[in-house]
């Protein structure tokens, strides 16, 4: 029995480390395949709350479809290999502004009263059809518009991709 | 069993490091990369608060649902406006497509 905090540790970790990486590697092919690995790892986070519907979903859809397609776009899009090889200097103002960021939203957190939040018992009843009555029933227009987007944006992907022959 | 603080803490190192890539990266794929990790840093923090609501419901993941198909559309849009910029431009470095500047 692997112990909760152990799992929380390790996959926060693979997750932080897999998205720094995902922005600094030296080739953009690399910097795809790490950023699978931290949709993978927060997919993880997902399975130690509980949500293993969420998880199971983030795993189909990020790591199976968008994680895919922007491997496919990395190698279609990059040209040569040598130009891409040499890193981007770190530009401290970016670093600057993301720590003045992570720092004062930690305040915020830190003096607000999340801390006193505790565990109040785990879900009562299935998951699966738990969301599943909540989508049908309480959320069936905003699923029946989510359906009209993934159309629209089927359509203006293919549009866009078109190769015009003359 | 682990406290929600520590979850909103990986969460705001998650969104901080999106937003150095997109504040910094020239590259329409790093940034696009920076957009999905912030995305990802949104769905943790649905998905957690609604776990450690009393008693612990549901909504948080079925917006997390939500959330996740939205960022998968806009992949799609996303890469395959890179994709046409790549084909016009033969280069996705935004800082070199600054056309309407002149």
């Amino acid at each position: 029995m692997l112990d909760e905090n152990i799992a929380f540790v390790v996959i926060s970790a693979l997750t932080i480390g897999s998205a720094i990486v995902a922005l600094e590697a030296k080739q953009v092919v690399y910097g795809a395949i790490a950023l699978a690995f931290s949709f993978l790892g927060v997919a993880g986070l997902f399975i130690v709350l509980d949500a293993t519907f969420v998880a199971l979903f983030q795993i189909i859809v990020y790591i199976g479809a968008v994680a895919v397609l922007i491997l496919f776009t990395v190698m279609l899009v990059t040209r040569d290999v040598e130009a891409e090889s040499k890193r981007e200097p770190v530009k401290p103002m970016g670093v600057i502004i993301a720590v003045v960021i992570a720092v004062l939203v930690i305040i915020v957190a830190s003096v607000s009263n999340l801390a006193t939040w505790y565990d109040t018992g785990s879900f009562s009843g299935s998951i699966v059809s738990g969301i599943g009555t909540l989508l049908t029933d309480q959320y069936s227009l905003p699923l029946e518009v989510l359906a009209l987007v993934l159309g629209a944006s089927v359509v203006g992907a293919l549009t866009l991709a078109k190769v015009e022959r003359e | 069993m682990i406290p929600l603080l520590d979850y909103v803490m990986v969460s705001i190192i998650l969104f901080s490091i999106g937003i150095y890539g997109l504040v910094t990266k020239g590259n329409a794929l790093r940034l696009f990369f920076a957009i999905e990790i912030v995305v990802n840093a949104a769905n943790l923090n649905l998905v957690a608060f609604s776990r450690y609501l009393s008693p612990p419901n549901l909504e948080g993941q079925t917006f997390a649902l939500f959330s996740i198909a939205l960022a998968a559309s806009e992949a799609a849009v996303g890469l395959a406006i890179v994709m046409i910029t790549f084909r016009l431009n033969k280069d996705v470095d935004v800082f070199k497509l600054r056309k309407l500047k002149n």
